[in-house]
């Protein structure tokens, strides 16, 4: 044997069993494979489907609810603005009413109407404007506002920063007995906050320089010293607490 | 093959879902790839490993490939490369999980199964069966080389698109295997 015809010899004497029985077996096989495939992968188009419909259904209730209570927030906020910005005595028609959500606005607008049952009994008729039976209403109106709306579900952060927005709005409209309750409500709802010893510190400038009440004011310095004692603040806080508590008037003096 | 008994495997056509503009003239079906086409891959495969039993296993698995990627296919002329680089590919898988095994079971009867017991080849069924235990020490990719050149006679220019290479990579190739084959064909044999 030559080892070219060797090399044929084995060449041609290579044969690969393929029958068509074979054939036929290996396409039935194919079949089912494919067969396996293709529900295999509706089943994964399946899972997908289901799984982005129920993280749907999940997720949309979800933000829903955050719209909504943002919504709620905001609404609040537009609620309180107008009520800083009370309409005048004169004025009767409830105007803040379409926005508001809030019970304690009507008795604010309401005020002109009736005003010596909303007046305080103690407080005399001076000319001081701060003092006049309108103001202390409007105050107290406002001190429910806050309270009513620091019940509601807001996180801190939303909360802080909305009380710190209305206390100066308060402020820059000219009303600092406004800024009262919710720089108050920043320190007592909100101890553990960094800024509640700003928040005691600007109520006791504001009860101190605006609305001359040196005992609260001293309370409020030192509340603000409390609140934090290696703070920035701490030092000034107890000078001007000292300083409110050496302009309080006599016991029995009349406030200034 | 008739197609009533097949619903399952009456797939879509290349020119249903490919682009409109080069839609192929000469549309291929899965059906009709399959019955041209399976004994050359069943010959080329066999021939590869060696051995009959593998060779349903693997053909098999091409055609699932197949299956899935039929419509990248543009015309018949394309096919058939198409699937002998895909039966390469996989009867090289399977060719490298066999010596995975022999490292691990180094003793192993050797079979000879591609040459028929009875007739006038069964004299060549020992040395058909020492080329294909040589051929196991030799790499998947010399011994694809070496098997489509020599025992498929195929050109270099075909090997080497089938093996994905270059002719010149092809030849080092084959010549690496033929090193270790030159003891049982002889010289002569192997620079043919």
């Amino acid at each position: 044997m030559t080892p070219t015809s060797k090399r044929r010899r084995v060449v041609d004497a290579l044969a690969v069993r393929w029958t068509p029985a074979l054939a036929a077996r290996v396409e039935r096989r194919l079949g089912e494979a494919i067969g396996r495939r293709r529900r295999r992968r509706r089943m994964a188009i399946v899972g997908l489907v289901l799984l982005f419909v129920g993280g749907a259904s999940f997720a949309l209730p979800r933000a829903r609810e955050l719209l909504r209570g943002r919504q709620a927030s905001v609404a609040a906020h537009v609620a309180r603005a107008p009520g800083f910005a009370v309409p005048p005595p004169s004025s009767a028609e409830p105007a803040a009413a379409p926005a508001t959500a809030e019970p304690a606005t009507p008795p604010a607008t309401a005020e002109p109407a009736t005003p010596p049952a909303t007046a305080e009994p103690a407080t005399p008729p001076a000319t001081d404007p701060a003092a006049t039976p309108e103001a202390a209403s409007r105050r107290a109106a406002h001190r429910r506002l806050a309270a009513a709306s620091l019940h509601r579900s807001a996180t801190p952060q939303e909360s802080v920063s909305s009380l710190f927005a209305i206390a100066d709005a308060a402020r820059l409209a000219g009303r600092p007995a406004d800024a009262v309750a919710p720089l108050t409500a920043i320190f007592t709802k909100f101890p553990g906050d960094s800024r509640a010893a700003i928040a005691a510190f600007q109520l006791g400038r504001v009860l101190a320089d605006e609305l001359h009440d040196p005992p609260a004011a001293a309370r409020a310095f030192e509340r603000a010293r409390d609140l934090a004692p290696g703070g920035p603040l701490a030092k000034d806080a107890a000078t001007r607490a000292a300083e409110a508590h050496r302009a309080r008037p006599p016991a029995g003096g009349a406030t200034p | 093959m008739p197609e009533t008994t097949r619903p399952h495997l009456a797939l879509v056509s290349p020119e249903a879902s490919g682009p409109a503009g080069d839609a192929p003239t000469d549309a291929i079906s899965f059906d009709e790839a399959y019955a041209r086409h399976s004994g050359y891959v069943a010959g080329l495969v066999g021939r590869i490993l060696g051995r009959n039993d593998d060779v349903p296993d693997v053909v098999q698995d091409v055609f699932l490939i197949v299956h899935r990627r039929l419509q990248s296919v543009r015309s018949q002329g394309a096919l058939r490369a198409w699937l002998g680089r895909i039966a390469i590919r996989e009867a090289s898988r399977r060719l490298r999980w066999r010596r995975v095994r022999l490292f691990l079971q180094p003793v192993r009867t050797i079979e000879a199964d591609l040459v028929a017991d009875d007739g006038a080849k069964a004299d060549l069924q020992p040395l058909v069966a020492l080329l294909y235990s040589t051929l196991d020490r030799v790499p998947p990719r010399a011994r694809v080389a070496w098997v489509l050149r020599h025992l498929q006679d195929e050109p270099l220019d075909t090997v080497a698109e089938l093996c994905g290479c270059s002719i010149a990579t092809a030849k080092r190739r084959i010549a690496g295997a033929e090193l270790l084959l030159r003891p049982i064909l002889g010289p002569a044999e192997a620079n043919e």
